[in-house]
Order: C-alpha cells, then sequence, then structure tokens
C-alpha cells in the first residue's frame, strides 16, 4: 500500500515538472476587448479582435472551432468564447486592410484563470483551494512517546469555503465534513463545522509615531476577527486508548499580517474549548478479574493558535500553511492544576496537475504534538509526517484583484 | 425717524456678518492620497503632497511620505499624564539600595504671553500631582505624594521697572520678571512608616524673580523665597500626635527650565534650601538639588510617550525627626504618556 501510494507521487511530480504539452509562443486574444466576425455564408469564418497598440494596428484572428488532430477545424466550437459584438460580411476583412490594419492568427480569448492550447481546447491553469472539496491519501510514518510506525497509511477528506463581504472588508472562512482516518492501529479525527472571519479596516485602530530618527507613523490596523469550531471528534489520538469529543471552541483572532483578500494572513488567535474526554480505563472487579471501564472527564481549554496560510504564486499552485496551537487543559473533576496540549504542523501543498479541470496536488506535511492528559501514557509525545496526493473538485479559478 | 434706526440696524448686522465671515478660516480641501494600510500604491504619489497642504495642517503637525497627518510637535505644560518607572534611593553613605516601582499621574496647565503684550500674566498650574510606590517596608506600606494645586503666576513686562513715588515718580529698570507662587493640600505617606504618619504640607507661598524674560515659558530661570508650613500628624488609634515644621521666609528656591520649541526635549534643573524650623529639634537645614530630563520617544494617536530621568541629592523628609535629617540620592526613571495634551 505504501509504496503504490509512493510511486503515484513520484509519477504526480514528474508530471509535474515536465510541464504538460503548451509553451507555444502565438499571440492570445485578450478577454475584455471586442470581438467582432466575418462570415462569407458559406461556411468561411473568422473572430477579429482589432487594437491599436503604439502605432500599430493589428487585428488578431481566430475560428470558433477546436482544431483536430490533423489540424483542421473539428465540428466542435470552442468553449467558453466570448460572443461577437458584430458580425460582418466576409468583404469587412478588405476594408481593414485598406485601412491599414494587419492580421496576426492568435489564441482565442479565455476566461480568467483559464488558458486554451494550440487547438482551442480550454483547461483551467489557476485554482483557488480555500474554495474545494478534497479527498487525500498518504503515507504517514511517526514516531511517538512508544516507538516508530513508519509504515501507516491515511486518508483524509474536507470542505471549505469562504465569503468576500462587501467592498472586500470582510471574509467569512468556513469548513466542515473534515476527517482523517489513520490505519494499523485505527485512529481518526473528524470536524462537523468550523467557521472563522477577518475584517479589513481601512482605518487604523491606532497609530505610533516615533521620534527616535526622523519622525515616522506606523499604523496599527483592526485586523480583528472570531471564530468557531463544533462538534470535533478524536478517536485514539496519538495511539492512545481515548476518544477527545469537543463540544465547541470560541476564539477571537488578530491578523499580523494579512493582504488585500486577507486569503494569506498571519493570525494570532485566543479563546476557550469545551469537551469530553473519554479514557479507557483497566481495573479489577470484585472477583479480582480485569474489568475495563470507561472514565468520562470534562475539560474547559484555555487556547491560543498562532499561524497562517499562505499562496506561494498567483495561481495558487503553491500553498504553505503553518498552525501552532497550545492550551492549558483544566479538568472539571481537578480544577487545581493544568495539563497542556500543545500541537504544531508545517504543510505544503503543491498542485501538479489536474484532471478534467480537477487538482491534484502533492501534499507534505510535518506535525508534533504534546499531550499530558492522556491518561494510558503521561507526558506524551509524537511527530508524524504526511506525504502524499491529494484530490480536489469544484476548485475554482483564482479570484481577480489580488 | 424709525426708517433711520432700521437703515442703521441693518447696516450694523450688515457689517457685523461681513467682518465675521471675514474671520472664519475655512477648512482648505487638501490634496493627500490617502492609500491602504496594506502597502498599495497610492493613486497619487507624493508630489501631491504639496506646500499647501502642509500649510492646511494645524500648527504642530506634519504629512508623512503616504499622506498621512501625525503630530511633530507637543506642549509638556498643557497636559494630563500618567507615569511609571524606577525609584531607586540609597543614603549618602551608599549602603543599602532601595528599588521600588513608582505609578503616579497629574495634571499641568500653562499660558503663556503671544508675544507682541507690553504685559501679561505668564500661568501655570499642576493639578493633583501624585506619585505612588507600592510596597516599602517589605511590601507592608505605601509612599505617597500628593499636592493638590500648586500655582505660579509671573507678571511678563517688556520693560520691566519699579516706580518709586517719588515726586516726580522714579522709574527704575530691572532685570526681571517678579511673580509669586503657592501650593496647598500636600500630602506624604512615608514607605518606613504605615498609613497613620502623614505628613500635609498645608501651604507654601513664594515671592518669584525671573530673569530670562521670556513671553514663553520654553526657557526660564527663576529664584524665590518663601514661606513654608508643615503639619505631621501621627495616629496611635486613640490619640493623634502633631509636629510643626515651619520656613518663615527661610525657603529659597532656583530653578532653571528649557525645553525645545517642538516640546520634545525637557531640562529642568532645581535647587532649595530651607532652614526650618520644628517644633520638636528646632532649626534645621534642609537642601536639595535635582535634575530632570524628558524626551517625546514616540507618540500613541498623537498622544506622547516620554523617557524621562530625574535625579535628586538632599534632605529626606521624615516626620518627627525620625531617624534624624537624613541625606541620599533617589532617581526616578521610567515612562510617561499623555492622555491628553
Amino acid at each position: 500500500m505504501t509504496r503504490s501510494l509512493f510511486a503515484t507521487c513520484v509519477a504526480g511530480l514528474w508530471i509535474g515538472f515536465s510541464g504538460g504539452v503548451l509553451a507555444v509562443e502565438r499571440p492570445v486574444m485578450t478577454w475584455d476587448d471586442p470581438i467582432e466576425c466575418v462570415d462569407d455564408g458559406a461556411g468561411r469564418f473568422m473572430r477579429l479582435q482589432c487594437t491599436q497598440k503604439e502605432g500599430r494596428k493589428v487585428c488578431l484572428t481566430s475560428g470558433r472551432f477546436v482544431l483536430g488532430d490533423d489540424g483542421k477545424e473539428s465540428e466542435a466550437y470552442m468553449e467558453d468564447l466570448r460572443s461577437c459584438g458584430k458580425v460582418q460580411p466576409w468583404e469587412r476583412l478588405e476594408e481593414l486592410k485598406k485601412e491599414g490594419w494587419q492580421f496576426s492568427e492568435a489564441l482565442a480569448e479565455a476566461p480568467e484563470g483559464f488558458a486554451r492550447d494550440e487547438s482551442g481546447r480550454l483547461f483551467q491553469v489557476t485554482f483557488d483551494l480555500r474554495n474545494r472539496f478534497h479527498l487525500g491519501a498518504y503515507w504517514n510514518p511517526l514516531l511517538d512517546s512508544d516507538g516508530e510506525e513508519l509504515g501507516r497509511t491515511q486518508f483524509d477528506f474536507g470542505w471549505r469555503a469562504y465569503e468576500l463581504g462587501y467592498s472586500r472588508k470582510e471574509r467569512d472562512n468556513y469548513r466542515g465534513i473534515e476527517g482523517r482516518v489513520a490505519l494499523e492501529p485505527l485512529e481518526f479525527s473528524f470536524l462537523a463545522f468550523g467557521y472563522d472571519s477577518n475584517v479589513n479596516s481601512d482605518e487604523p485602530v491606532f497609530w505610533v509615531t516615533t521620534f527616535i530618527g526622523p519622525p515616522t507613523r506606523w499604523d496599527v490596523s483592526a485586523r480583528l476577527g472570531w471564530g468557531i469550531r463544533t462538534l470535533k471528534v478524536d478517536y485514539h489520538p496519538m495511539r492512545s486508548k481515548s476518544v477527545e469529543f469537543e463540544n465547541v471552541a470560541l476564539y477571537g483572532s488578530w491578523d499580523i499580517a494579512h493582504n488585500s483578500s486577507m486569503a494569506n494572513y498571519f493570525r494570532l488567535a485566543a479563546g476557550f474549548a469545551v469537551g469530553q474526554l473519554f479514557n479507557e480505563v483497566v481495573g479489577v472487579n470484585s472477583e479480582g478479574a480485569e474489568e475495563a471501564s470507561v472514565e468520562t472527564r470534562v475539560y474547559l481549554d484555555p487556547l491560543v493558535m498562532l499561524g497562517g496560510e499562505f499562496e506561494l504564486d498567483d495561481a495558487g499552485l503553491h500553498h504553505l500553511g503553518l498552525n501552532l496551537a497550545g492550551s492549558a487543559r483544566l479538568m472539571f473533576d481537578d480544577f487545581s492544576s493544568a495539563l497542556w496540549v500543545a500541537k504544531a504542523a508545517l504543510t505544503y501543498e503543491w498542485v501538479v496537475l489536474a484532471v478534467n479541470d480537477q487538482p491534484v496536488s502533492v501534499y507534505v506535511e510535518a506535525s508534533g504534538q504534546y499531550r499530558e492528559d492522556l491518561p494510558d501514557v503521561p507526558q506524551k509525545y509524537e511527530a508524524r509526517g504526511l506525504l502524499g496526493l491529494r484530490f480536489s473538485f469544484w476548485a475554482p479559478p483564482q479570484p481577480g484583484g489580488e | 425717524m424709525s426708517r433711520v434706526l432700521m437703515h442703521d440696524v441693518l447696516a450694523w448686522v450688515l457689517v457685523a456678518s461681513t467682518a465675521a465671515c471675514a474671520t472664519v478660516e475655512r477648512p482648505v480641501a487638501v490634496p493627500i492620497a490617502e492609500v491602504a494600510s496594506e502597502g498599495a500604491e497610492p493613486e497619487a504619489g507624493p508630489s501631491t503632497i504639496t506646500t499647501t497642504a502642509l500649510q492646511a495642517l494645524p500648527k504642530g503637525y506634519t504629512l508623512d511620505e503616504r499622506g498621512r497627518r501625525m503630530r511633530v510637535a507637543f506642549d509638556p505644560g498643557n497636559r494630563f499624564r500618567v507615569h511609571a518607572g524606577w525609584h531607586g534611593s540609597v543614603g549618602r553613605d551608599f549602603a543599602e539600595v532601595e528599588n521600588a516601582l513608582e505609578l503616579g499621574f497629574g495634571v499641568q496647565l500653562a499660558s503663556e504671553c503671544e508675544g507682541h503684550e507690553a504685559q501679561c500674566w505668564k500661568l501655570s498650574h499642576d493639578v493633583l500631582e501624585t506619585q505612588v510606590r507600592p510596597g516599602g517596608a517589605g511590601g507592608r506600606h505605601v509612599a505617597l505624594t500628593s499636592t493638590l494645586i500648586r500655582g505660579r503666576y509671573v507678571r511678563f513686562a517688556r520693560h520691566p521697572s519699579v516706580t518709586l513715588p517719588t515726586s516726580p515718580p522714579l522709574t527704575l529698570p530691572i532685570p526681571f520678571h517678579i511673580g509669586g507662587q503657592f501650593s496647598v493640600g500636600g500630602a506624604q505617606l512615608f514607605p518606613q512608616l504605615d498609613a497613620s504618619n502623614v505628613s500635609l504640607e498645608v501651604f507654601r507661598g513664594d515671592l518669584l524673580l525671573e530673569f530670562l524674560r521670556r513671553p514663553t515659558r520654553h526657557r526660564s530661570l527663576i529664584l524665590g523665597i518663601g514661606f513654608r508650613y508643615v503639619l505631621d500628624l501621627a495616629g496611635d488609634g486613640s490619640s493623634v500626635r502633631t509636629g510643626h515644621t515651619l520656613a518663615p521666609f527661610t525657603a529659597m528656591s532656583a530653578e532653571f527650565h528649557m525645553e525645545s520649541g517642538d516640546g520634545l526635549n525637557l531640562l529642568e534643573i532645581s535647587a532649595d534650601f530651607a532652614p526650618m524650623w520644628r517644633d520638636m529639634g528646632g532649626w534645621q537645614n534642609w537642601y536639595s538639588v535635582g535634575l530632570q530630563l524628558e524626551r517625546v520617544v514616540a507618540a500613541v494617536n498623537d498622544l506622547p510617550i516620554r523617557g524621562f530621568v530625574a535625579g535628586r541629592y538632599g534632605t529626606r523628609y521624615l516626620p518627627f525627626g525620625i531617624g534624624g535629617a537624613q541625606e541620599g540620592f533617589e532617581v526616578l526613571a521610567g515612562l510617561s504618556w499623555s492622555l491628553v495634551e
């Protein structure tokens, strides 16, 4: 299983490096400039985009059908062409020539986030991975207090979406139906729903002027938000015999930095979570035999999180993520001392190919945990890795104006 | 007649309204390109921050290269400030340094002459000047110094003189301005003693001579001589013991004050000498010299944060002569923040 996954990853990387079939240097008709068409009424049809730039009068031309393997027009229309502003008789070409326009064959226009190949076929070239449903399969080696486990496999799935508010000042992020399942031994986690928001303020909350050197003004903007996470289950976390059920987590957040769309951010958040920890406890019954029972402990987590997400390119092909979280877990049955829980994860995702415009990416994650709340192994640490492929569905092109 | 009156009234109204309109300072549209804080390119660059725009700003403000307004001049004579700092004190023998956190607040109000007036009053008031140092005597006691109000009034005259009532009157030029100073409602708690021991500076009054003769208060050199009365109270639960300390116009003081025109820097050097009479102990000489430096290091929402250092060497006042007259150094260093200035 592990070997086959690894082979798949290598194949994906090779396809990504090879770069595909494109890379033909031809002018491309733009999406925004007007299109006019000429038709001779006998089957000849040409699309024109005439623009005058730097004193040159150039008309880019294209057909409306996809080229076949023989290089001739097939009967299939190119997808998502802009409609012609005017359809004029064929003689229009002669008029344009007389007016000094030069003609140059070009690739037809493509909507934002898409491109056309030499044949006129349309394909998506940018991906907004913050709007998608994904499935993933990974090699999942881990090292913890009990030893190492190098042959594990993990699967995951999840949905996420976002909405930019009026004037791009608010951003609402949603995630849910998010799960991970690791095999041998079985371990899974599931989150039903999560939400967080950011606000981008034009006016600074306050500003600081420094007088060491020339007076310099530093603005501190209101990049505040909040978030909620509800119904999260961890089954046998860190190969323990416990089940953790987080009812709800609420937190306020401050974006230390973010870009104008708030898609890339570095954030500090603090709040609390409430849940239950179900521990399997083995005791001795009245007859002297060992008997397993479940101990339920209700906890309150004051939590702090620091992290961010970063798109490393405009096309959304490279994503970097960082998440550090820590809490001093307080058990309701013993409020006197806190049990420390700390988690850290660094992730990288690279879209290497797309199948039917659905991106396939290589996903790498390095993570670690330290927990004092698991009774079977107190003061437990764990380091694990993930390397595998993610198949994303319904990821739209990157929004413009980033 | 009534028509003439009506005409006059209308004429006056017209003249008055015209004059009013002529003196109104209308807001000026400033062509400043505000830009997003995320570093987006400004629609119009620094070239749009014109001289006109700078001139349209209130006094003491400027624009940065992104067109954002910021205050670069301050007025330490008019502020409500809070401060926090480290207070260290040591005796003359440098045997043991006592460290404490000092917190404080106070209001300062001042006015100065416009410069074109031949004579005017330069006024300054300190209201509720309070310093607290918790944690004295191993955390049991609190040191507190507070003054309800202190007022200083200096009469500025372009050509200061004294007129003698001779016949004819004789006017003699003098090289200083004359003023007065008072303070009432001073209270002091001591870190060595509990709160049942309090020292009240009931009243202090001084006659002042100011030698630099500036219409503004950015620079001054003041000598003073005055009266001082301190009442010490000590309660033991059933009775109150009192002590009286008096300087019968024997309290002499000197102060040099200098601040930069933009209010960013401030320097003050002071010295006091006062033969004081105490009902327990007779005459004692008290003295002190002090130095204070302040510098605006930053401003939050145009309200300045100053770093300051103040040092003092001299007699430490203790009620009822506890420990005798002690001498020592005191240093205070910290930050103050003006909530209003």
